[in-house]
């Protein structure tokens, strides 16, 4: 990839578009142009273009508590590593997990889950991780107090 | 400092609608929005308001790690040294552009933290000239991730 990444390809119009958005990703485009002095349909194709690629993306973020998620814990897998990437996908693929890398650790596999409760996560590991292939053990980090909880990138 | 929300989940039967109706297309007009709900549009523009200022939901344009070349992603376990505020080393962690998640772990460390780089240059560099010059730490534990997963970006504890 290199200094093939989106960031270095935009200009100071791109920049300024995805910092409006960043703040408030409901603002128009019509308000967007007004505020920028660009016409309307600049502002629609320049984000057509940001879309294209799914880098840029409008969301909704969402806090987990106010959603009665209330569990939030960091996980350890030590998986024979012959399964450990096929052991990462499956985990990515539940709902309940929100990131998932292979490591180049003793702890081969890490996880970030969010669940309604420990208990909630304490079964969600025993009945859908455990029997996944390749696990020996793994160590739960349960978040006490998050600081910074955020993944993407601003510009 | 991001805390988690106190209380029983303050969002009705509409607003989870309203939601979902972003979460297909977070650009939707009040209008269009409005009429889908059965409510006014001013209805759906004082609920929107009201999810965002109340840290619950909002609707934000957001720009994927990897659109910044941040290919390197490194998690770390912190210990404190004794007598030394956790918290205040937390936030001094959190500080750093590059990190990520930073949190306060009830096992094996007591902070865990993501972060991340570029390339190798730039994690030497965030090593030792941001991470390694804070005051009060023991120990650090690198863990290199070598192959990530796309983060799903929905959940975010620190709505304006």
């Amino acid at each position: 990839m290199g200094a093939e990444h989106l960031v270095s390809k935009l200009d100071d119009l791109d920049r300024a578009i995805i910092r409006l958005l960043q703040a408030d990703g409901r603002r128009s485009n019509r308000d967007i142009g007004r505020l920028l002095d660009v016409a309307e349909g600049t502002i629609r194709a320049r984000l057509k273009k940001l879309h294209e690629h799914h880098e840029f993306e409008i969301v909704v973020l969402k806090n987990p508590s106010a959603f009665g998620l209330d569990c939030f814990a960091h996980l350890q897998f030590h998986v024979t590593p012959k399964y450990a990437v096929e052991f990462a996908d499956e985990l990515a693929a539940f709902r309940e997990v929100v990131f998932s890398s292979v490591m180049a650790s003793r702890y081969n596999v890490y996880g970030v889950a969010i669940t309604k409760s420990r208990d909630a996560l304490d079964k969600f590991l025993e009945t859908k991780v455990a029997p996944l292939d390749g696990l020996l053990d793994y160590r739960v980090l349960e978040n006490v107090e998050a600081f910074r909880f955020d993944y993407h990138w601003m510009v | 400092m991001v805390s988690r929300n106190s209380g029983p989940p303050q969002i009705d039967e509409i607003d989870q609608k309203l939601i979902r109706l972003l979460e297909k297309d977070g650009r939707t007009t009040n209008r269009a929005l409005a009429s889908a709900l059965g409510i006014t549009e001013v209805t759906v523009a004082s609920r929107i308001r009201r999810l965002s200022e109340k840290g619950i939901a909002q609707v934000v344009g957001i720009l994927a790690l990897e659109s910044g070349g941040f290919n390197f992603s490194v998690m770390i376990g912190v210990t404190v040294k004794k007598g030394n505020s956790i918290p205040r080393v937390a936030k001094a962690i959190a500080k750093i552009e590059e990190s990520r998640g930073v949190s306060i772990v009830d096992a094996y460390y007591d902070l865990f933290a993501s972060v991340v780089a570029r390339d190798q240059e730039h994690l030497k560099e965030i090593a030792e000239s941001k991470l390694f010059s804070i005051e009060g730490i023991e120990s650090i534990e690198f863990f290199v991730g070598i192959d990530p997963r796309p983060y799903k970006p929905e959940w975010a504890l620190n709505i304006s």
